[in-house]
């Protein structure tokens, strides 16, 4: 987490990250344009390169949206999660590379402007087999670009979090024109099989991951229903069901509490980062602190406020023991609110 | 908070689980094949244009 805004927060995991991304970039589009033309005497490194790029940006795109499913799936996919950005605006540029060479090699010899040539060239768009796919690609573009711009916690903090989660959300949006985009250009005169295969096997992946973990999430939060008592507060769990230093999530009122056991004592706070909406209870208590399992933002159990100089502040929760019973109030106080943790009989 | 996000996101993929492979599956069934010219003229046989061959 950072006080202040800098361009990109390196550490060392990061470097790595991003060395092992650029390094296999590299090698891919030097396999993919060497062995391209080894097999075809008549493409040129333009057209193969083109299709380097084209390739890569999808194969890229795939990845990025396989790892939030995956990473909800399994937590041995975390780690990916943590430095997805620098992989959706690396994503990004690949694509734009992918998107200039094709203007320059198809639009910019005539004496038409080439953007001007992209969008009027072709417009049979009541067609399906010669539709304009260009003009797909063009907007799934423009939408990875407002992704890629706002890809910073500037951004982040300023939009706050729901309406940049909404806005890059617009993703799927991309992703379905870009399936489009090549489903109508490029698969419309490469017909091997095998091509057609692999994006239909992308697409049901991605399809099928996503539904499986939305139907699972939605399962647990219908299962998370409680009825509140007279005292107002709701009986989540036994003592023993929360580990030590460790969090047991909770659905009250359609909204998730992560309610923390540590040194003696069990605290409630709501289980959305403010960050990036991350998962607070699947975090731990390092240095007394809530640590978000994401991006290592950090909250007081008491309080829901981030240590100072931090300011992100989260809703708290009122909590009480009645034997190894925890009840939880599931009306959640303001941001920061101090709510004095309820202590286990010694 | 976050309730309304995870509804809009688990609606949008179930929404392009149904469509996308639809729309797909049209889009190749649509294919042409490449037109195949039955004949060549004799001049781009030879790569050469007649008036210039030897």
């Amino acid at each position: 987490m950072s006080r202040g805004y800098r361009a990109v927060g390196w550490t060392p995991h990061k470097k790595i990250y991003d060395a092992v991304l650029a390094g296999s970039i590299v090698l891919y589009l030097g396999l993919f344009v060497g062995i391209g033309i080894a097999l075809d005497a008549n493409a040129t490194i333009e057209t193969q390169l083109i299709r380097a790029l084209g390739t890569c940006a999808l194969l890229l795109l795939h990845l990025i949206l396989a790892i939030g499913p995956l990473a909800r799936l399994d937590r041995r996919f975390l780690p990916l999660l943590y430095n997805r950005r620098h992989l959706g605006v690396t994503m990004f540029v690949v694509a734009l590379g992918h998107a200039l060479f094709g203007i320059v090699q198809f639009h910019a010899l005539g004496d038409v402007d080439p953007l001007v040539s992209l969008l009027v060239s072709n417009t049979q768009y009541q067609s399906v087999s010669q539709f304009p796919f260009e003009a797909l690609g063009l907007v799934a573009l423009l939408i990875l670009f407002a992704m890629a711009a706002t890809s910073h916690d500037f951004w982040l903090a300023n939009l706050t979090a729901p309406v940049w989660k909404s806005l890059h959300m617009l993703v799927y949006v991309a992703y379905a024109l870009i399936v489009l985009h090549v489903a109508l250009g490029v698969l419309q005169a490469e017909r091997h099989p095998v091509l057609v295969g692999l994006l239909a096997a992308g697409l049901v992946t991605l399809g099928a991951l996503h539904v499986v973990t939305g139907q699972r999430e939605r399962a647990g939060d219908r299962a998370g229903d409680r009825g509140v008592d007279a005292s107002g507060f709701v009986e989540v769990c036994r003592l023993g069901d929360i580990r030590e230093k460790r969090a047991r999530i909770v659905t009250l009122g359609g909204e998730r509490v992560a309610v923390f056991r540590y040194d003696g004592k069990v605290s409630a706070i709501s289980n959305v980062c403010q960050h990036q909406n991350g998962p607070l209870g699947e975090g731990k208590i390092v240095d007394g602190c809530v640590t978000c399992p994401w991006h290592g933002y950090q909250y007081q159990p008491e309080t829901g406020a981030s240590p100072p100089p931090f300011t992100e502040k989260v809703p708290t929760f009122r909590v009480r023991l009645d034997g190894d019973r925890v009840l939880v109030d599931p009306r959640p106080n303001p941001p920061g609110t101090r709510i004095e943790p309820a202590v286990e009989a010694t | 908070m976050i309730h309304r996000l995870r509804r809009r996101h688990r609606v949008t993929w179930l929404a392009l689980a149904v469509l996308l492979p639809i729309l797909y599956a049209i889009a190749i069934a649509a294919r042409r094949p490449a037109p195949v010219v039955p004949s060549m003229p004799a001049p781009l046989l030879d790569g050469v244009p007649r008036e210039t061959a030897p």
